[in-house]
């Protein structure tokens, strides 16, 4: 499966991008890649209003002729799905 | 020396009455009060009836003028509650420097709203101002939580280094902060940009007032302390837009505003013209930027007129009713104000 990665917000406004293939994913997120087909893990924390600088993510996976699309502000990052966004941020790269 | 009886404390209707019996000059003046007083009722009202959220175990400080400052160290935690605390108001430095670093800018920004502004922290209450240092792992950023906190990460190297040493970011980020209790911008499309843009002014003015710099004096960038290799040599320019780093999409004006989708519809890159708009007027007027620029723009971001969804336009207005009540109609300052807008081809409304 494709997976691409949106990296957007934060202070310096910049998207980071990164796109790989789900194959080339430790075993542990290759499964939560898999559990994200069906399943928006979403964690229990909510943007509370007011709040800047923050990152967003848009995760979009490509699954044969189909894509799943995730979003998530940052506070609302499932715990098992931070692994997954930091080792794909680590490879991202500024979008201009 | 002859009585001025428009200074003393007089009903609205007194002035009124005297004002139509008056002199050309002591009616203006008169007016001038008159309208002032206005807006200080209006301003009562709104505050009464605006309600934020404010951090437990909150408390109003007894006396204005003094900061209440508590750092913490999240020790690389992604937990959004306060880890250890490791120095709070009144305690001297620590071995841990970047703790000492946001201490001191808390300081000095609220220093920026108190001398400047008269504004007694953040929510003009007191509020407490607390950091959370140390925030994840190499996390490249910083941000206010909406809940009276700034986190601070500590740069991956590349693209931010630690964030305590930028006084203008954490100007910038309390200033959200300043926001959230006043106009209360909504962070997407161009409120959400006008709101980065006051994050930038205001957190460039403390900056600008720590250095003692004029106008020519100051470099008009933002993040400039923080950037790592891959964002030099700063992460924005408010003289000149697109220019700050190789990454660097801003406009300068409203004909290259950008339609995005993400960044909340692109609030840190189109706060790029409301920037601009801020130097041309402060750069036109000369002098020290947190004077008349800075006023005026404090002026409006309090004005009632401003609410969420505020765009670019009306707040050029509000900003050009201020200028012009403050300082004439015809004024250096309103004129500053109305090139400022022009320069961004912003319809001042």
């Amino acid at each position: 499966m494709q997976v691409k990665l949106v990296r957007s917000g934060g202070l310096a406004g910049l998207d980071m991008v990164a796109t790989v293939d789900s194959a080339d994913l430790p075993a542990d997120q290759q499964e939560v890649v898999s559990t994200l087909l069906t399943e928006d893990l979403r964690g229990p924390g909510v943007s509370p209003q007011g709040g800047a600088d923050q990152f967003s993510y848009q995760l979009e996976i490509r699954h044969g002729d189909s894509t799943v699309r995730r979003h998530w502000q940052e506070p609302e990052v499932h715990e098992k799905v931070r692994p997954l966004l930091a080792a794909l941020t680590r490879q991202a790269r500024p979008a201009h | 020396m002859s009585h001025q009886p428009f200074a003393c404390i007089l009903s609205p209707d007194l002035l009124h009455k005297l004002a139509r019996e008056a002199t050309d000059e002591h009616r203006w003046a008169m007016l001038q009060t008159l309208e002032l007083d206005q807006s200080f009722r209006l301003r009562r009202a709104e505050l009464a009836a605006r309600q934020v959220p404010r951090p437990l175990g909150s408390m109003v400080v007894g006396v204005g003028g003094t900061p209440n400052r508590s750092i913490y160290d999240q020790a690389h935690s992604t937990a959004y509650i306060p880890g250890t605390l490791v120095r709070k108001e009144g305690q001297g430095p620590v071995s841990d420097v970047s703790i000492n670093q946001a201490y001191d800018g808390f300081g000095l920004t609220y220093k920026l709203y108190w001398d400047i502004f008269h504004r007694d922290s953040i929510d003009d209450q007191g509020m407490p101002i607390e950091g959370l240092v140390h925030y994840g792992d190499a996390y490249d950023n910083a941000f206010w939580d909406g809940a009276g906190h700034m986190f601070f990460g500590d740069g991956d190297g590349q693209l931010l280094t630690d964030t305590t040493k930028g006084l203008d970011v954490i100007g910038h980020e309390l200033t959200h902060g300043v926001t959230q209790h006043e106009a209360n911008l909504t962070y997407s499309g161009q409120s959400g940009a006008l709101n980065e843009s006051i994050s930038d002014v205001f957190g460039s003015l403390v900056k600008q007032y720590h250095l003692g710099q004029t106008v020519a004096q100051a470099d008009w960038l933002i993040g400039a302390d923080i950037v790592g290799p891959e964002l030099a040599p700063a992460l924005r320019s408010m003289k000149a837009p697109g220019t700050a780093n190789r990454h660097d999409v801003q406009p300068a004006d409203m004909d290259h505003y950008l339609h995005t989708s993400t960044d909340s519809g692109g609030v840190h890159t189109n706060s790029g013209i409301p920037n601009h708009a801020f130097y041309v007027t402060s750069t036109t007027l000369g002098g020290q930027a947190w004077d008349a620029p800075g006023n005026i723009w404090y002026d409006a971001l309090l004005d009632p007129k401003m609410t969420h969804k505020s765009t670019f336009a009306l707040f050029a207005g509000v900003t050009l009713r201020h200028a012009r009540s403050r300082y004439g109609v015809g004024s250096n300052e309103a004129q500053a104000v109305q090139a400022g807008w022009e320069a961004v081809k912003v319809r001042v409304r």
